[in-house]
């Protein structure tokens, strides 16, 4: 495919208040009919980054290409996207038909066609039913629907969700979480989707796109960012409990792998492209799933503090002989009793290694 | 114990005694003032209190300094019962007001008794006509102390320049010399757009010059209106109209808000407007050092009823409230006011025109007096219909005139809404 | 029971106040204005409704009433129109706002009698502020306008007495829109909205309770207006300036002249009152929208 043709390209784009930049240096490209997930703490730019992509903020530099063409200054309404926003931002003084339709009535469409359409957006998210009402009549859910149903009447080339479910509660969440995946199957329009929980990145997402302090720390899709993250902040970021960072000594470092200590442990992982020198420091990551209680004496001891059972797995809160702590995720019930010692066998591929920096030396680039 | 009862007794007495004497030593009389207390006038009330205090241990005197609307200020204080023994307002307003109601005691006697410097009667003292014109139905109530002549006052040496040395007598006169000053590049004539009652002085003084002194009145009290369709009515107003016409007023005296225009004559730019004596006092702080006030009579009209010596004034007079309890201070104070050395400090300190005829007025407004003393008729505000109709003559007459005076309507509208809302008011009443 | 007394006892000072301060004063007016009185003394005189009947035959009242229904209805569409198009650009985010907000808020913490005064400047036909402008940029036909001519005075007041009001109801209609959530807009603008068209759509029917109520607020301040066309008149008000305000206030307290007709200043006041009352019952009426929330 051709540059031309990506749905959406975001090229050196940088963003200022004031003195402040908040987004540096972002480049960006998407395919057309992809779920992409704009994921980062608060403050990281993720909306900032969406709201330059609808037209609502300028950008300072670098540009803004929809279907190939350049909208780094075109108005919101000529960029051909539509944005479901945090608050749904419905007119409180119109109907859930009114507020559907409301883009087609101050462009003068028909009448006819105007209800035709509505009615289309309307049975496709099943509120039918409740285009009389105004928005103080509806609940959560249904206010959601309708500014959703506001977006997809116009069918545009690009769907803008800013952190969309963060105003329901947990059992709808997951509901519409299920729903809005469903219905980009089916309408197969580009969608942009911002958020800062991860389970939701990593259950919508075709790919994500990870932000830290108006950077991408890394792009890919959501198994390519667990299993290959390029650096700490991403690694930990993504998975739930997150991962385990355990600071060691360096051993021995060769071809054949990498030897550390953890205390009076030790533990063989693969060998690292990197120079790593015996003494030094290095943190290694340990994804909670990645522990198995030891036949015999196992890789790591540890000493239990506390146990929460979910009944398929069980969560294991621990310290190592140092006083790092360790989080386990075990499957099935098991209840080792607080103050009891544990040993630990650690599944070596799935093993982390940062340097001082941060960055993953286990990061395979070309993965993406 | 009988003697500590009769000795508490004794004592009580003699301070009830005691007190009693003090409080009938001690009066204290309440004036209400038509001056706010910045102005020269009110200072010269101040220092004549001062004195009055200083010469009669037993009277104090408080003042209130409630500006030109104190007889509504009084009014409305009566009415919530504040004791309040002295009061001064404007002599028409009080003639149709406090008078007029019968809330202020009659001075007949007083006047008819000898002056407070024991020359002759007190009513002498005054300018002449000048008792008779504030009596309600021939009693007085009032005694005038303040005293303003409308005349042309006007910029001696922007006149002199022109070459007019004496003042015209006669109206063709009169315009001729104006003539000459505009022709030296001055404007000739100030008027205040938004100021009607000062603008219908033009008017009362041509109808007085041409149709006599009693016109004005008669053409009011005509409920059918029909006297305003005399010939001497349209007469008056062309002839004042003629002045625009001229171009003796400038134009743009149709835009000037009071004080724009009288400004123009403090600077030079405009010769000379008709308006009260007070105006010299009014500008004394924006005039340059040496600027020559003159005050020339309104002209005759040839063929007229009326006299280049008539005169229409504007007069400041006190009142004795009827509910005073100190009836013979409060008349001996404005006896003091009013007597010849309290007179001289008003003319001589405030610049201001005065009652009393025997004091020689300041420099300034010299002129006026003069047009007094040769007054052979004194004539009150609009020749009486501001104390007889005051709601007449400004709403209808000072009002009307001054649409017609600035053009914004035609003198035959103005005869004909004259005549309509004569009789309106009539009808009303 | 215990609760029902503490009711009765917690309304009964603001019942006697508004009692005592409202529904008294406004009930005697309308017995004062059935009788001739001066003010002066005791003597009243019973009429009628003859104060009524002569009101209806006075061409100076009717006068006033025109002053004051110019001043409510052409003084408020340009107060109201002057106030909506700052809160449109206020939305559309346009540079110099804070230098409108300035001009249109200064008058509200300054005299009106300074404010009268600074207008007299502005509008003087030779040194004026306007008319030394013109000239200076070459209009001097137009430099030669006489503003405060008897033909103009009025409007000239009205233009002045324009600004001396927006700024108040500017105060209003932002705190107004301040309360509608900016991605409301957003929104709208994302929808191809014109500026127009989100005033029209959105600012109106959002502001529309604070509209009303700013409304209902110009109206009695337009009927009761005195102060600025007052001190605009200085020494003596000019007839065309006469408010219902300011001839009921010549007729019952003399302006400079001794007219003292208490009966029928009151009865102006009556007919002021009954006024106000009957437009804010037709303005409420035709303004009636159901609650919003947003």
């Amino acid at each position: 495919m051709s540059t031309a043709s990506k749905a959406f390209e975001a090229r050196g784009v940088s963003k200022l208040y004031g003195e402040t930049a908040v987004l540096k240096d972002i480049d960006l490209s998407i395919e057309r009919g992809e779920f992409v997930v704009l994921l980062g703490p608060s403050g990281c730019g993720k909306s900032t980054l969406m709201r330059c992509i609808a037209g609502l903020e300028k950008t300072n530099s670098g540009q803004l290409l929809i279907d190939g063409r350049d909208v780094t200054t075109v108005a919101p309404a000529a960029r051909d996207v539509a944005m479901v926003f945090q608050s749904y931002a419905l007119f409180p003084h119109m109907n859930v038909a009114d507020n559907i339709g409301f883009g087609m009535r101050i462009a003068h469409t028909p009448k006819a066609e105007m209800s035709a359409r509505v009615l289309a957006a309307a049975k496709l998210l099943k509120i039918e039913h409740l285009l009389d009402r105004k928005p103080r009549a509806l609940s959560g859910g249904q206010r959601q629907r309708v500014a959703i149903g506001r977006a997809i009447v116009r069918n545009p080339k690009i769907f803008l969700f800013d952190e969309p479910l963060s105003n329901l509660d947990a059992a709808l969440r997951l509901e519409t979480r299920v729903e809005l995946t469903k219905l980009h199957h089916r309408i197969g329009n580009t969608m942009i989707y911002v958020t800062h929980d991860q389970v939701e990145a990593m259950t919508m997402a075709d790919k994500i796109v990870v932000m830290r302090e108006g950077r991408i720390e890394q792009i890919g899709s959501p198994l390519e960012l667990y299993n290959n993250p390029k650096n700490l902040f991403v690694a930990t970021f993504l998975g739930q409990p997150p991962t385990n960072v355990v600071e060691t000594t360096v051993v021995e470092s060769s071809a054949a792998g990498l030897t550390v200590a953890v205390g009076e442990d030790r533990l063989t992982l693969p060998a690292t492209g990197a120079v790593l020198t015996p003494g030094q420091t290095v943190r290694i990551g340990l994804r909670p799933e990645s522990f198995s209680i030891g036949q015999g004496r196992g890789a790591l001891t540890v000493l239990v503090d506390l146990v929460e059972q979910l009944g398929n797995e069980t969560l294991v809160h621990c310290q190592l002989a140092n006083g790092q702590t360790l989080t386990l995720k075990l499957p099935g019930q098991i209840n080792p009793p607080a103050g009891s010692s544990l040993a630990l066998d650690v599944a070596r591929d799935q093993t982390m290694i940062f340097d001082g920096d941060g960055n993953n030396l286990r990061y395979d680039g070309r993965a993406e | 114990m009988r003697k500590t009862v009769f000795a508490f007794g004794l004592g009580t007495a003699l301070s009830a005694l005691s007190f009693g004497a003090l409080a009938q030593d001690q009066v204290k009389l309440v004036y209400w003032s038509l001056w706010n207390e910045p102005e020269p006038g009110a200072n010269v009330v101040k220092s004549l209190i001062a004195d009055y205090e200083a010469a009669h241990p037993g009277v104090t005197i408080e003042a209130v300094w409630n500006g030109r609307q104190n007889q509504t200020t009084v009014r409305n204080a009566l009415a919530s019962g504040t004791p309040i023994d002295i009061m001064d307002a404007d002599m028409d307003g009080l003639k149709g007001g406090l008078a007029g109601a019968g809330e202020l005691l009659p001075w007949t006697d007083d006047l008819a008794g000898a002056s407070p410097d024991g020359t002759g009667p007190f009513a002498d003292l005054f300018y002449p006509t000048l008792i008779d014109m504030s009596a309600n139905d021939g009693v007085s109530y009032q005694i005038p102390y303040m005293l303003y002549a409308y005349n042309i006052l006007y910029n001696a040496k922007l006149f002199r320049d022109a070459g007019v040395t004496s003042a015209p007598e006669d109206w063709d006169d009169f315009v001729a010399a104006l003539e000459k000053v505009k022709a030296t590049g001055v404007n000739a004539i100030a008027i205040e757009s938004d100021i009607a009652f000062y603008n219908v002085k033009w008017f009362n003084y041509l109808l007085e010059r041409i149709a006599g002194p009693d016109f004005l009145l008669k053409a009011v009290e005509d409920k059918t209106g029909e006297t305003w369709r005399d010939p001497a009515v349209r007469k008056a107003l062309d002839m004042e109209l003629d002045l625009w016409t001229r171009g003796l007023v400038p134009e743009e005296s149709r835009g000037y808000q009071w004080p724009a225009a009288q400004q123009t004559v403090a600077f030079g730019e405009t010769a000379a407007e008709l308006v009260g004596s007070w105006l010299p006092v009014e500008l004394a702080d924006t005039v340059e050092e040496g600027f020559e006030w003159g005050a020339m009579r309104f002209p005759a009209v040839k063929g007229g009823l009326g006299d280049i010596n008539h005169v229409e004034v504007n007069a400041f007079s006190f009142g004795v409230l009827k509910g005073t309890k100190h009836e013979a201070e409060a008349r001996d104070f404005i006896k003091f006011v009013v007597s010849a050395p309290s007179q001289q400090r008003f003319a001589d300190e405030a610049k201001i025109g005065v009652a009393n005829k025997s004091v020689a007025w300041a420099p300034e407004v010299a002129t006026a007096r003069q047009s007094l003393d040769e007054a052979s008729l004194i004539l009150p505000e609009n020749h009486g219909i501001k104390a007889l109709y005051p709601d007449y003559s400004t709403n209808v007459y000072e009002a009307l005139h001054n649409q017609a005076f600035l053009g914004l309507i035609t003198p035959e509208d103005y005869i004909e809404q004259m005549v309509s809302r004569t009789k309106e008011f009539w009808a009303n009443r | 029971m215990i609760r029902k007394r503490l009711i009765v006892l917690f309304l009964a000072p603001a019942s006697l106040l508004y009692g005592g301060l409202f529904l008294l004063p406004t009930l005697s007016t309308f017995y004062f204005s059935l009788f001739n009185w001066s003010g002066f003394g005791q003597d009243m005189t019973f009429v009628g409704l003859n104060n009524y009947v002569r009101l209806f035959n006075d061409t100076v009242f009717w006068l006033s009433l025109r002053n004051t229904l110019a001043i409510l209805f052409v003084g408020g569409f340009f107060v109201f129109g002057l106030a909506f198009l700052y809160t449109v650009l206020i939305t559309s985010g346009i540079w110099g706002k804070k230098f409108f907000r300035l001009v249109f808020f200064l008058p509200n913490v300054v005299s009106v009698v300074a404010l009268a005064g600074m207008w007299a400047y502005i509008y003087n036909p030779r040194s004026g502020l306007i008319n030394t402008t013109l000239s200076t940029i070459g209009l001097d036909s137009m430099a030669k306008t006489l503003w405060t001519s008897p033909n103009n005075i009025f409007w000239a007041m009205l233009a002045a007495l324009v600004w001396v009001f927006t700024g108040f109801f500017l105060i209003l209609l932002m705190a107004g829109v301040d309360k509608i959530p900016t991605d409301t807009y957003e929104a709208a603008d994302l929808e191809g909205a014109s500026l127009w068209q989100k005033f029209w759509f959105i600012t109106v029917p959002m502001l529309w309770d604070v509209m009303t109520i700013s409304f209902v607020i110009w109206m009695i301040n337009a009927i009761k207006m005195f102060e600025f066309p007052y001190a605009f008149g200085f020494l003596q008000v000019p007839q065309q300036l006469y408010t219902l305000g300011i001839y009921l206030y010549i007729m019952g307290f003399g302006q400079r002249d001794p007219i003292y007709q208490l009966g029928y200043a009151t009865a102006i006041g009556v007919v002021m009152l009954v006024l106000t009352f009957v437009l804010i019952v037709v303005m409420r009426r035709l303004l009636r929208r159901e609650q919003l929330e947003f």
